[in-house]
């Protein structure tokens, strides 16, 4: 006689604790166990560093004067950047990989368990893998570069405050990107990737805001991850850094970012429960595009 | 020209797998394990086995996606290893439930892409697609883009794929599953009809329905654990089964049987008592034997209520040689 | 069945080559939303390095550099994800092991991948310097269009001569195919300076990623665009002369790559094999 266990007496809190474990750990799995550590870690590090050495290269053809000031900018946002890429975009290709090459996704939703903590999950295992990325990124800019990023001019406590809000907006608009990911098929894989280069774009990651026309500042403003990026750069790089948002103080960065993810999340949740139902009404919630 | 379409000698391959907790100590697994067969031209040959015996592993070796780790195989007269490229001008290949297609082509596009990869000139190439799709009941959806296609529409568009280069040995793997029962029928019946209308063509088929083999095949061999552990024709393997044909009789209660195996002809006979009548299995030498029996019950003025002739299925002879039904056998397989 | 008579030798390859480029060319049309993704998303990217140099206060002809690396990252990603990598989406979806057995051989379908990605490719990358040059007012002088078209051609020859390598070199590495295609983006674009001249790399270092044909395509041609003004790694004709020897050695390289991993993956069973 197999062993009795009841699942429906424990709360949903739980549940949905229990859930976002599983997912997380599923996550990482899949991310981390397709090579060997050693590979994994250079994968997971080549792509930032090279992102930021094309900076650092960039800067150095044209070597104006003052110019040294967005060494820090380009380390801090190239440094933040994979969280985004993966937790956001990861988030999505959970669902479509989940969807169209594991065929799992039907079988996940027809459990009793909440689809948003499963994803929420497998976002954190892909945020995860980002943080070698970024902290390599950070050491590199530190040491080799000469980025002045020195423990006793970090503000850890708005940092890490900040670091924690910017997670939740990059899970909130991966959430939103999975909405929309589960209404379409054919156009799902390339979707997310679009979305993260259209982020890239207008969010200061690379450049201050300032430089974008006046339409797309204030597009970029009403994006958490902005003020995200401007926040994190404050916590680590003190007051010489290059601003994006140089009207506002840092308390006032932070408030934004809090206020701009707490409704970004709600968004999210609204958008993916919407996207949820009219996907079980076309019947398309587990749909194959077999491209 | 070669007589044999298919050849094989002490046919070897094993796999090398990692270490893992199913597999400490990184041991080679066996996948076939010295098959010698031949198959003559013209032959619709089945190979018969549980998930794992090897049968995929056979079908990629001949059609040259696999190298075997030793012993020889020819296809054609050709050798699979050092003569590749002429084997693949002569063979086509069809897989169940392979999703293979790009997506975004429809169907026919799709098909003749296939057949400029084997240099058929467009305008008969095109011809042929329609006059295929029509057979396996596609045509309607010749225009439908692949992507939109259902299992079994696949299935049926790799089935023409696997035909239309007309080729002289055609392998099967599996070629109906996921195909409904009208159109596995159709299916079947047109292999069945492309096989006998020219004598240079040949069919390997692994299947798991016991019926197909049954129909289709004119020799079936039972791979088990990388062995070929039968190869007969259908009929043979049937004869081959212990308790061969036997007869059951249903009759007015009877006191005793001991007399029935008196009867001439008769080898072996068991009855069982069930609501009131009498059942009796008779095996005999002959069907003639049969009637000494009904003669001897009216002899003794026993009313006989049903007569039944039981031949043993392929089903039976696979159960009697790898010990398990096919299904019990795939349950117990390598996956 | 009537009988019809089959094309063989390089008739045959022309066929199979054709055959195999038509779903990628008819892909661009049919697949509007592939055309908006591959256009728009290396655009995106360009626009946001051009903004880079723009908040560093750079020359005009820095926004040039970045266009022109942003139409040269159109081809690489379609050598990557589109040709490296295509054996293993083939490997996925079944098509792998019916190539393996066609009578025409991998050449062919190699050669229609590459004939098909390069005519969809060359659209894109021309959309994104027509797009990019209009929103960033860029005018280019080519001095000898000649050289440069022939810089070009023999650049793409090298580029998918190397993405077959990669090819076949993907097809024994399976599941990590895809993220192997993903660790070739931006190391590559920092060793074959599309954003910037690779000669700032330092001299050695720029002559050691030559051996990625782009170095020195985009480098020759962009000397040619800004004559003068480029800080050029070899004069024009040595980086073409280089660019030949490259091109024929992924030629060689890639027929003896190929099939060698024929024949590993057929040895290994690695040719039908899903992880």
């Amino acid at each position: 006689m197999p062993t009795q266990v009841s699942v429906r007496s424990q709360s949903s809190l739980s549940r949905w604790w229990r859930t976002l474990r599983v997912g997380y750990w599923l996550g990482w799995q899949i991310e981390s166990n397709w090579t060997d550590p050693l590979l994994f870690f250079i994968y997971s590090i080549a792509r930032p560093l090279g992102g930021v050495l094309i900076l650092v290269f960039m800067y150095h053809v044209v070597a104006r004067a003052g110019g040294a000031a967005m060494l820090g900018f380009f380390v801090v946002g190239t440094a933040c950047w994979p969280f985004v890429v993966r937790g956001m975009m990861g988030t999505a290709y959970s669902l479509i990989s989940d969807r169209e090459h594991w065929r799992t996704l039907r079988y996940v939703y027809i459990s009793p368990i909440s689809l948003r903590a499963y994803l929420v999950g497998r976002a954190l295992a892909q945020a995860t893998s980002a943080v070698a990325a970024a902290a390599v990124t950070l050491v590199f800019g530190r040491w080799v570069l000469g980025v002045p990023m020195h423990l006793a001019t970090i503000n850890a406590p708005y940092t890490a405050a900040a670091f924690v809000l910017g997670i939740g907006a990059v899970i909130a608009l991966g959430l939103i990107v999975v909405s929309a990911a589960v209404l379409i098929s054919g156009e799902a894989w390339r979707m997310p990737e679009g979305v993260g280069a259209a982020l890239y774009l207008v969010c200061g990651a690379i450049f201050p805001v300032t430089v974008l026309p006046p339409a797309l500042q204030a597009l970029s403003q009403a994006i958490p991850l902005t003020w995200w990026l401007e926040a994190m750069r404050r916590g680590l790089l003190g007051p010489a850094v290059v601003r994006s948002l140089p009207q506002f103080t840092d308390p006032t960065v932070l408030g934004f970012l809090a206020m701009l993810t707490a409704l970004w999340v709600a968004a999210a949740l609204v958008a993916f429960t919407f996207a949820e139902r009219r996907a079980r009404q076309l019947g398309i919630l587990d749909r194959e595009s077999m491209y | 020209m070669n007589e044999l379409a298919i050849e094989t000698r002490d046919l070897v391959r094993t796999y090398r797998i990692r270490k893992s907790p199913t597999n400490p100590s990184g041991a080679p697994v066996v996948a076939l394990d010295g098959v010698t067969l031949d198959i003559p031209r013209g032959e619709f040959f089945g190979l018969l086995g549980p998930n794992g015996a090897g049968k995929t592993t056979f079908i990629k070796v001949l059609v040259t996606l696999l190298l075997p780790t030793s012993g020889s195989a020819h296809v054609a007269g050709l050798d699979v290893v050092g003569q590749a490229q002429q084997v693949r001008e002569r063979i086509s290949m069809v897989s169940g439930g392979e999703h293979s297609g790009y997506g975004l082509l429809t169907v026919r596009e799709q098909l003749w892409m296939f057949s400029q990869f084997y240099g058929l000139p467009t305008r008969p190439a095109l011809a042929r697609i329609d006059e295929l799709l029509r057979i396996v009941g596609l045509y309607e959806e010749r225009s439908r883009r692949v992507s939109a296609l259902s299992t079994g529409m696949r299935q049926k568009m790799n089935m023409v794929r696997g035909l239309l280069p007309d080729p002289d040995i055609l392998f099967l793997d599996e070629p109906t599953v996921g195909l409904d029962v009208e159109a596995a029928r159709d299916v079947r019946a047109y292999i069945k009809e492309w096989i006998h209308a020219n004598s240079r063509r040949t069919i390997l088929l692994t299947t798991h329905y016991m019926h197909e083999a049954e129909e289709l095949c004119d020799r079936v061999a039972i791979i088990h654990k990388g062995r070929i552990v039968a190869c007969d024709t259908p009929a043979a393997l049937r004869r081959r089964t212990a308790g061969g044909t036997y007869f059951v009789l249903t009759t007015e209660p009877l006191d005793g049987i001991a007399w029935v195996s008196g009867v001439p002809g008769v080898q072996r006979a068991d009855a069982r008592v069930t609501d009131g009548r009498t059942e009796l299995r008779l095996q005999v030498a002959d069907d003639g034997a049969i009637a000494g029996v009904v003669k001897a019950l009216a002899d003794r003025e026993r009313r006989i209520f049903s007569l039944q002739k039981i031949e043993p299925s392929l089903e039976d002879v696979f159960v009697q040689i790898v010990g398990r039904r096919l299904e019990e056998a795939d349950e117990g397989g390598r996956p | 069945m009537s009988e019809i008579a089959r094309a063989r030798g390089l008739r045959r390859v022309v066929r199979a080559t054709l055959g195999r480029a038509y779903p990628r060319i008819i892909g661009a049309n049919r697949e509007r939303s592939w055309l908006f993704y591959d256009t728009v998303l290396p655009l995106l990217g360009t626009i946001a390095f051009v903004y880079v140099y723009k908040a560093l206060g750079a020359p005009d002809r820095f926004v040039g550099y970045v266009i022109m690396g942003g139409a040269t990252m159109a081809f690489w990603m379609n050598v990557m994800w589109n040709m490296a990598a295509q054996f293993y989406w083939d490997k996925q979806g079944g098509n792998l092991e019916l190539y393996m057995v066609l009578p025409c051989g991998i050449v062919p379908i190699l050669l229609g991948m590459s004939i098909g990605g390069f005519v969809g490719t060359l659209v894109r990358a021309a959309a994104i310097i027509v797009i990019g040059s209009v929103l960033f007012h860029v005018t280019y002088a080519i001095t000898q269009l000649p050289l440069f078209l022939l810089i070009f051609a023999v650049g793409i020859i090298a580029l998918y001569g190397l993405g077959v390598t990669f090819a076949s070199v993907f097809l024994m590495w399976g599941r990590e195919a895809w993220h192997m295609a993903e660790l070739f983006m931006e190391p590559v674009f920092l060793a074959s300076g599309f954003y910037f001249p690779v000669r700032a790399l330092g001299f050695w270092v720029g002559m050691g990623t030559s051996i990625i044909p782009l170095t020195l395509a985009l480098d020759a041609m962009r000397q040619l665009l800004f004559p003068g003004s480029h800080p050029a790694l070899l004069p024009v004709r040595a980086e073409l002369g280089a660019l030949v020897g490259l091109a024929v050695m992924f030629m060689l390289v890639a027929r003896w790559s190929l099939r060698k991993m024929e024949y590993l993956a057929r040895r290994e069973g690695r040719l039908s094999l899903r992880f």
